[in-house]
């Protein structure tokens, strides 16, 4: 049996760091680790009450890499591990992370990029009123546009196809929202865009990478939205419209505005059920997702090409922003 | 279209409905136990009726859940102790948390684990009474 005792373990590399807005006090063993997660720290200037503690014990002598996930939950404790190197213990009450993992996996910048630190700020998040939203978000002249909608809607094409096309790139799939100083804000993280393999015949530099099983198995292609589309990636952004994506058969478009109410109900729909225990982060998120069901929105069904829906939208951010410029 | 969307499903299956609840006491201590299996209630009711008070340190609620999805294999055991929390994995599906300052214990079994080893060893060990009586620390 091995016993590790984070409190008892001297941890000399410690690090302020920031994800998606909320600060982050770093406490490791390992000075690479540091270095990692230092890399992908991202000060957006929109650091408001959201913070969490992370603490993480490497095993020099283990070098396996990370295995398959498995997650489990129960009242105010996540736990994700994997493999046996690698345990993360997730505290939503007390806003903590501590961890035991190998030494590769403490290296690992594609791990912590890709899985650890999204993970975190969904666990996490709740606690700290950072309200992960599945869906894209682009930017245009400082205006966020959130785009919704089920899975295989295609998403992540049309936000590359976006990205490709004037609008600065956020996020592909989940959204990380919290109010700063009572403005919502829509943080991204550095995780890869995620497409589909059909996604290749809308994006030709794809078919020189290979899809792979993501993290919720499905076969697809995860690449870096700035170094393979060219997009110009921000961290954050002011959300002003939101959109629900829906394919439709015929070309065409159509645009029909939605309550409030219609917006709140996929909300809830899309977003995690808290245990009785997180009360408290349960009524902090519900106001973020007050907040955020009272944006102008938007169901936009369209059939055509990614490129097609594109020149839809520009059209439409345009004309939003005459329309408010003038009443 | 707002009728497509389905509430996102329970992957940290914290909602699985634990029926068999007993609430058991001794002396002026008493807890809660709850459990999906009732085999694992009983065996924790017997276990906290018949054991010394220190073997189950300041626990006034025990809920575990016989969690048939968990990936099987390994009977490594570590132990992960941050703050008021002791975690104890086995292997890659049984999981045991111990929130001290809570006086909660919880976690998840696997199909592997059985309930003398949970009652015996598994629990102890989470609790801290295990290690305290063999000095075992390797931290």
């Amino acid at each position: 049996m091995s016993i590790v005792s984070i409190d008892q373990t001297v941890m000399p590399h410690r690090r302020e760091l920031c994800f998606a807005g909320a600060a982050c006090n770093l406490s490791t063993t390992s000075v690479e680790l540091a270095k990692v997660l230092e890399d992908l720290s991202v000060t957006t200037g929109n650091v408001g009450g959201s913070r969490f503690s992370m603490r993480v014990v490497v095993d020099e002598l283990m070098t396996g890499p990370a295995e398959s996930p498995h997650f489990r939950g129960l009242h105010h404790i996540v736990i994700a591990s994997f493999g046996v190197s690698n345990i993360f213990v997730f505290d939503v009450l007390r806003r903590s992370l501590s961890a035991r993992v190998s030494a590769s996996v403490a290296r690992d910048l594609q791990f912590w990029k890709q899985k650890l630190i999204p993970i975190a700020l969904g666990v996490l998040g709740s606690a700290m009123g950072l309200v992960p939203v599945h869906c894209a978000c682009l930017e245009s002249e400082g205006d966020g546009l959130l785009i919704a909608g089920n899975s295989g809607a295609g998403k992540s094409t049309l936000s590359t196809a976006l990205s490709q096309n004037g609008f600065n790139y956020v996020s592909d799939d989940w959204t990380y929202m919290s109010e700063h100083r009572d403005t919502l804000v829509a943080y991204g993280t550095s995780a890869p865009v995620k497409l589909l393999p059909d996604a290749v015949q809308h994006f030709r530099n794809l078919s020189s990478y290979s899809v792979h099983t993501s993290m919720n198995g499905e076969l697809a292609y995860e690449v870096d939205m700035g170094s393979v589309f060219g997009a110009h990636v921000v961290p954050s952004c002011e959300p002003r419209w939101l959109i629900f994506l829906e394919r439709m058969e015929k070309p065409g478009c159509e645009f029909v505005r939605l309550s409030s109410a219609d917006t709140r109900s996929y909300l809830e729909s899309s977003i995690e059920t808290l245990p009785m225990q997180l009360a408290e982060a349960n009524e902090r998120r519900s106001q973020v997702l007050e907040n955020i069901s009272a944006l102008p929105c938007w169901s936009f069904r369209y059939g055509g090409t990614p490129q097609f829906a594109t020149e839809q939208l520009r059209e439409f951010v345009v004309s939003r922003k005459l329309e408010e410029v003038y009443a | 279209m707002m009728q497509h969307h389905r509430p996102h499903p329970d992957f940290l299956r914290r909602f699985v409905p634990t029926p068999y609840i007993f609430n058991v006491s001794k002396g002026k201590q008493c807890a809660c136990v709850q459990s999906n299996n009732l085999e694992v209630a009983l065996s924790v009711r017997r276990s906290y009726m018949l054991q010394p008070s220190e073997a189950w340190g300041t626990v006034l609620l025990c809920k575990l859940i016989r969690d048939v999805a968990a990936p099987g294999g390994g009977s490594e055991v570590s132990v992960v102790e941050s703050g008021p929390l002791r975690v104890l994995h086995m292997g890659r599906g049984t999981i045991l948390v111990y929130d001290r300052a809570r006086s909660e214990l919880f976690g998840f079994l696997s199909h592997e684990v059985d309930t003398v080893q949970l009652v015996t060893s598994l629990i102890p060990t989470v609790v801290g009474y295990e290690t305290a009586k063999s000095g075992t620390s390797n931290t």
